[in-house]
C-alpha cells in the first residue's frame, strides 16, 4: 500500500529553520513514500525553495504552487509560471480570503492547465467549507481540495465539509487535524476515493513540538488508521485517492 | 492512572454525531483509560438526557462519573441541579452556544452557581465552536467576559473550559478555580503549550469524545515534548487531585 501525504509545508522561514530533509525524516519514520509540498508564504522566495527541494528529491516531493491573493497579479504570475513552465500539479491557497477577487482568475489559470486547487479551510468567514464550496461550484472542472476538511478548531465545520462535498463532485477532503469520527462519516457519505490523507507536516513548525521525527505525522496517520472503516477504504484514503487525483 | 474528564453519551440535537456507552467503554479498555467523566450532549430535554447518564453510571460506577446538563435559561434549572445531585451525578455541564447562556440567560447562570457551590459540583463548559478559534467576532469577548465574571464571583466553584476559550491563558493566571480540559486532539497541542505559561497542575486530559478520539489524545500527550512527570499529571493525576471528591 502506497502512502501519500497530501499536505506538507516547506519553508526557509520556520523557527527553528531546518533543511527540507527534516520532512523526509518524518516520512521515513512513518512509511510515507511521497508528500505533496508547498510553501508557507505565497511569495517568490518560498515557492522557489519548494522548487529547489522538489528538484533535489523528485521521488519524494510533489510540489504545488502557493498562491496568496494578497499579492494580486504577482501571485497570478507565480501560478502561471509553476503550472505552465514547471508543469506542477496544482495550486495551494492558505489562510487568506477564499472570496478574494484574485481567486477567480487563479481558478481560471488552474482550469486552463487541468490543475487541482487545494484551499485551507476552517470555521472562519474567510475559509469556511461552504465558501470553498461556492468557488468550487463555479469551477466544476477544477478538482478542489478542502484542506483540513473544515476541521482543526471546530468540529461542526468537519461535518459541513462533507455536506458541501456531497453536492459538488469536484470537491475532495483532506484529513489533517480531522477526527476519526468525521473521517468515517465522510468516507461513508462521499466515498473513500474523495478523501485524501494529509498531515500538515513540515521541515519545522508543528513537528518540532514532538520528541521524535515522525511523531506528529504518525498521529495524523492514526486518525485514519483508527477510524471505523474497512482496510480497503483506509488504503484508498492513505494513498490511492491522492495518487488518482494527482495522476501518478 | 488515565482519566478522560470530558466525554459525551447520546446524540447531538443539531449536529450529526452520537455515541453509545458501549463505545466509550470499548475505547477505555483499548487505550488504557481508567475513568471517564460522561455527560449528555447539550439538549433542551435535559431531564431525559440526564436520566440516561444516571442509568449508565449506575451500571459502571467504577469506570464512569456522570455530569448532568443544565439549561440556565429556563425557570426550573435550579430544580434540575437538585435532581442531578439526588441522582448521584457529580457535576454540571453547560453549553454556552447551544443554550446561549452568556446572553439573555446570564443572570440566571450566576444564580445557578450557588447550588453548584453548595453541592461542590464542578461546572464544565462545552467547547464553543463557532465563536472561538480564528474568529474575531464579538463572541470572543462575550465568552471571555462571561467566564471572567463567573470565576471572580464564585471562586469556590471549579470551572472547566478547554484550551480554545478566548484569552484562556490570561484567565487561568487570574482565577485559581479555572481548570483546563485539553479539548480533544487539536486542543492537546495547545494545552501542552500552556504548561510553559501556567504550569502543569491545572490541565487535564479531556477528549470530548466522540468529536475527538480518546486514544489519539492519550498518544499525543505521550509523544509531545513534555517532562514525563508532567505527562502523568495531565493524563490523570491532576484530575484525581482536582476532582478527588468525585472518585
Amino acid at each position: 500500500m502506497v502512502v501519500i501525504d497530501a499536505h506538507c509545508h516547506l519553508s526557509q522561514r520556520w523557527t527553528p529553520v531546518g533543511p527540507a530533509t527534516l520532512l523526509i525524516d518524518d516520512m521515513d519514520a512513518t512509511g510515507v513514500e511521497m508528500a505533496v509540498v508547498f510553501g508557507v508564504f505565497g511569495d517568490a522566495e518560498d515557492n522557489a525553495f519548494v522548487a529547489k527541494s522538489a528538484r533535489e528529491h523528485p521521488n519524494r516531493f510533489i510540489p504545488l504552487v502557493n498562491f496568496d491573493p494578497r499579492y494580486e497579479e504577482v501571485g497570478l504570475e507565480l501560478v502561471e509560471k509553476y503550472l505552465g513552465e514547471h508543469k506542477w500539479k496544482g495550486v495551494k491557497v492558505g489562510h487568506t480570503h477564499t472570496v478574494a477577487r484574485y481567486m477567480y482568475p487563479m481558478m481560471e489559470i488552474a482550469e486552463s492547465y487541468n490543475s487541482l486547487v487545494a484551499i485551507h479551510s476552517d470555521h472562519s468567514i474567510r475559509n469556511h467549507p461552504y465558501i470553498i464550496g461556492d468557488i468550487a461550484n463555479s469551477f466544476p472542472n477544477v478538482p478542489t481540495v478542502i484542506l483540513h476538511m473544515g476541521g482543526g478548531t471546530c468540529f461542526d465545520s468537519e461535518l459541513l465539509s462533507t455536506k458541501i462535498a456531497e453536492k459538488n463532485d469536484n470537491i475532495y477532503l483532506e484529513t489533517c487535524y480531522s477526527n476519526p469520527y468525521a473521517i468515517k462519516q465522510a468516507v461513508e457519505t462521499i466515498g473513500p476515493e474523495k478523501i485524501i490523507f494529509g498531515s500538515d507536516s513540515s521541515n519545522g513548525g508543528y513537528g518540532s513540538r514532538f520528541e521524535k521525527a515522525g511523531d506528529y505525522m504518525e498521529l495524523m496517520l492514526d486518525a485514519v488508521r483508527v477510524a471505523d472503516i474497512t482496510p480497503e477504504q483506509k488504503a484508498m484514503v492513505l494513498g490511492d485517492s491522492a495518487a488518482n487525483l494527482l495522476g501518478i | 492512572m488515565i482519566v478522560d474528564i470530558h466525554t459525551h453519551i447520546g446524540h447531538h440535537p443539531l449536529m450529526d454525531f452520537k455515541q453509545e456507552p458501549e463505545e466509550i467503554l470499548r475505547d477505555m479498555e483499548k487505550y488504557g483509560i481508567d475513568v471517564s467523566i460522561v455527560m449528555p450532549f447539550p439538549s433542551m430535554k435535559v431531564q431525559e438526557v440526564n436520566d440516561q447518564i444516571s442509568a449508565v453510571v449506575q451500571d459502571h460506577p467504577d469506570k464512569l462519573i456522570g455530569f448532568g446538563c443544565i439549561n440556565p435559561t429556563v425557570d426550573d434549572a435550579r430544580d434540575e441541579i437538585a435532581r442531578i445531585v439526588s441522582m448521584g451525578l457529580k457535576g454540571v455541564m453547560l453549553d454556552p452556544e447551544f443554550h446561549h447562556i452568556f446572553g439573555r440567560g446570564r443572570s440566571k447562570l450566576e444564580e445557578l452557581m450557588v447550588p453548584c457551590m453548595e453541592n461542590k459540583l464542578p461546572v464544565l463548559f462545552n467547547n464553543p465552536n463557532s465563536e472561538t478559534g480564528e474568529s474575531e467576532s464579538m463572541g470572543r469577548e462575550t465568552f471571555y467576559n462571561g467566564l471572567n465574571q463567573l470565576a471572580y464571583k464564585f471562586p469556590e466553584v471549579r470551572l472547566v473550559v478547554n484550551t480554545f476559550w478566548p484569552r484562556i491563558k490570561e484567565l487561568v493566571k487570574v482565577h485559581r478555580n479555572i481548570i483546563i480540559d485539553t479539548g480533544g486532539r487539536n486542543g492537546i497541542t495547545s494545552g501542552v503549550g500552556l504548561v510553559k505559561d501556567i504550569g502543569p497542575t491545572r490541565i487535564c486530559f479531556g477528549s470530548e469524545s466522540p468529536q475527538n478520539h480518546p486514544g489519539l489524545g492519550v498518544k499525543e500527550i505521550r509523544t509531545l515534548t513534555l517532562a514525563p512527570v508532567y505527562r502523568e499529571l495531565l493524563l490523570g493525576k491532576n484530575a484525581k487531585r482536582l476532582f478527588a471528591d468525585l472518585f
